[in-house]
């Protein structure tokens, strides 16, 4: 079922055209804020910071990308017993976006991919890892385009969701901007 | 414009559509397989993988022994916090969130992501294992499933003086309510959740109110002012000596809570990993009365006047754990089965009693005894166990179970912690 919802995301893309060649070009580590549901089932959500990157390409309006973002949860608990948890995301996005100038690109986003997750779970000083997989999906809004030269920036909030786990994802990036890359 | 409007409608349209065909469904129906700390019976926890049988949804911890819920405040209403007069006159709970916990899943086994996660699934899991324990001997007759077990809430005394006395690393069942509370920790001990036999120390609350008919939540007698140095019971107004009962009572309550959560967890010193200055509710520490049916009348008093804290109840689990040592020795001579059908047998016959005695005469630790043996005949073990431990008050002439044997009980010298 997940291949094939990625494989639906990735259709879309070749609908458009987008396999083909791209003109737009970019590449940036990014610096975010994630929310997400707390397990004690309080309606707001609780934020933590979270790095990565963003490659993203254009043609015309229409984009792909791929968000990599680390997310390192505090160690919650006390001396006894405690619970350390990090998400690794991963998706594949695809974006159609309207070009105002070279300078404002706002853009629509959707995004599949996977989250890996590992929990470090201590009690009495004793401690076991785990792992698991999941399929998460995201939808937003950013803009993007050239601040000068071939420098440029990329600010997006996505929605995005996997298990039980929804929330928001605010993400700012600087980095390599090419209009000439293919 | 038509065009681009249409091209983003189809491909939104198909990445909704991906998205929502993958929305997990529980996929696990029935049987839980869930990996949380339990300890091994010599106080060392690890971590084990169990099986939630009674649970219809673990993320939403819902199921047919318990249902939990998390935060929100549990506030009681009280006569004056400063004067100890802690007459409950109403208890109210709000804001409680129902949870939705996280995991991961290995094989098919589910791995709590975050700390409450796993707080809440061990909870859930004592819940489930006290109710098979409690069910093993029918003490669960007649009690209703579901109940109710709130985790972490703010839970407060407040009087009318707008003091107020909040409650941290403690555990609660709240008779009136039929509700059990565990509250937010904030030691670097083990958290009273995970704990097994706090669990099983505090559900054997539900079933001593439920077995004695809920005589101790005569609540109009505590309020009565104590006057101090009591020489007989004659000193005491009826609602005076009503209290006294009341507060020994309750001693009985959370010492045989003790015992039984030694029973559940198969551990004397369950205790000690949540809190390890509290020495004396090891079971295996062996205790006697001091004094005889005047002395501890006075003493009562004495302690419950004297004591510079508003959780007197501190006390109460002091002189419960004497009933705790006791009965865990008596298991070692009658075996477990036998203490606890005796126990649950005894409660019925210690609530009439109390009706019928609370304001006219003060139901010593001995007498309460004495309603615990009915009389019956018993072997020279047990009569030398009893008498060491209760030899101030009851006697070979005096107590009529053990009329006849020649024992020489030894006797202690402390009372322990």
């Amino acid at each position: 079922m997940r291949v094939l919802c990625l494989f639906l995301i990735l259709m879309s893309l070749n609908l458009f055209g987008v396999t083909s060649y791209a003109a737009d070009f970019y590449l940036g580590p990014q610096f975010g804020k994630t929310s997400y549901t707390p397990p004690t089932g309080e309606k707001d959500r609780v934020s933590e910071y979270s790095y990565g990157g963003d490659v993203m390409a254009f043609k015309g309006p229409y984009g792909a990308g791929f968000h990599l973002s680390y997310l390192p949860y505090p160690t919650d608990g006390n001396a006894t017993v405690s619970v350390q948890q990090s998400d690794l995301l991963m998706t594949l996005e695809a974006k159609y976006r309207y070009e105002f100038n070279n300078h404002i690109n706002p853009y629509v986003t959707f995004g599949a991919g996977s989250l890996y997750k590992t929990v470090k779970s201590s009690v009495m000083g004793m401690s076991e890892k785990s792992s698991d997989f999941y399929f998460v999906q995201d939808i937003g809004l950013g803009i993007m385009g050239v601040l000068f030269k071939d420098f440029g920036y990329n600010a997006a909030v996505k929605y995005y969701q996997y298990s039980n786990v929804d929330g928001y994802n605010y993400t700012l990036s600087l980095g390599y901007f090419s209009s000439h890359i293919l | 414009m038509k065009r681009v409007i249409c091209k983003i409608s189809v491909l939104m349209a198909i990445v909704f559509i991906a998205m929502s065909c993958t929305k997990k469904e529980p996929k696990y129906n029935g049987i839980y397989k869930v990996r949380i700390p339990l300890e091994d019976g010599q106080g060392q926890y690890r971590f084990t993988t169990v099986e939630l049988r009674s649970v219809s949804d673990i993320q939403s911890m819902t199921g047919s022994v318990a249902n939990l819920k998390y935060g929100g405040k549990v506030s009681h209403e009280v006569e004056n916090l400063k004067a100890k007069d802690w007459g409950i006159i109403d208890t109210k709970i709000s804001g409680q969130n129902t949870p939705s916990a996280h995991f991961a899943t290995v094989g098919d086994v589910l791995i709590p992501t975050d700390y409450t996660s796993l707080l809440l699934s061990t909870v859930m899991y004592h819940t489930e294992g006290t109710k098979t324990f409690y069910d093993g001997f029918n003490a669960n007759d007649k009690l209703e499933f579901p109940y109710a077990v709130i985790v972490d809430p703010e839970h407060i005394f407040t009087d009318k003086r707008f003091e107020t006395y909040p409650i941290t690393n403690n555990a609660a069942y709240i008779s009136m309510l039929d509700l059990f509370v565990y509250h937010p920790y904030k030691r670097d001990e083990l958290p009273l959740g995970f704990n097994g036999g706090i669990v099983a120390h505090e559900y054997f609350h539900r079933i001593f109110h439920a077995k004695t008919n809920f005589v101790m939540t005569q609540l109009a007698d505590r309020t009565a002012e104590l006057t101090p140095d009591p020489q007989d019971i004659t000193d005491l107004t009826p609602e005076q000596l009503a209290k006294v009962n009341v507060l020994l009572a309750s001693a009985l309550n959370e010492g045989l809570a003790d015992y039984f959560a030694y029973e559940y967890s198969k551990n004397p010193a369950w205790m000690l990993p949540s809190a390890k200055k509290n020495l004396s509710r090891d079971v295996q520490v062996k205790k006697n009365v001091a004094g005889n049916k005047k002395q501890q009348l006075k003493d009562i008093v004495d302690h419950n006047l004297n004591e510079d804290s508003p959780r007197r109840r501190l006390e109460q689990h002091e002189i419960g754990s004497i009933y705790a040592s006791f009965f865990y020795r008596l298991s070692n001579i009658w075996g477990a089965e036998k203490t606890k059908i005796a126990i649950l047998n005894f409660l019925p016959r210690f609530a009439e009693n109390f009706t019928k005695n609370r304001k006219t005469d003060f139901m010593s630790m001995g007498e309460t005894i004495s309603v615990f043996f009915n009389d019956e005949k018993l072997s020279p073990d047990v009569c030398s166990e009893v008498l060491s431990v209760f030899g101030d008050e009851l006697t070979i002439q005096n107590f009529k179970p053990c009329k006849g044997f020649e024992i020489n009980p030894p006797r202690m010298v402390n009372r322990g912690e």
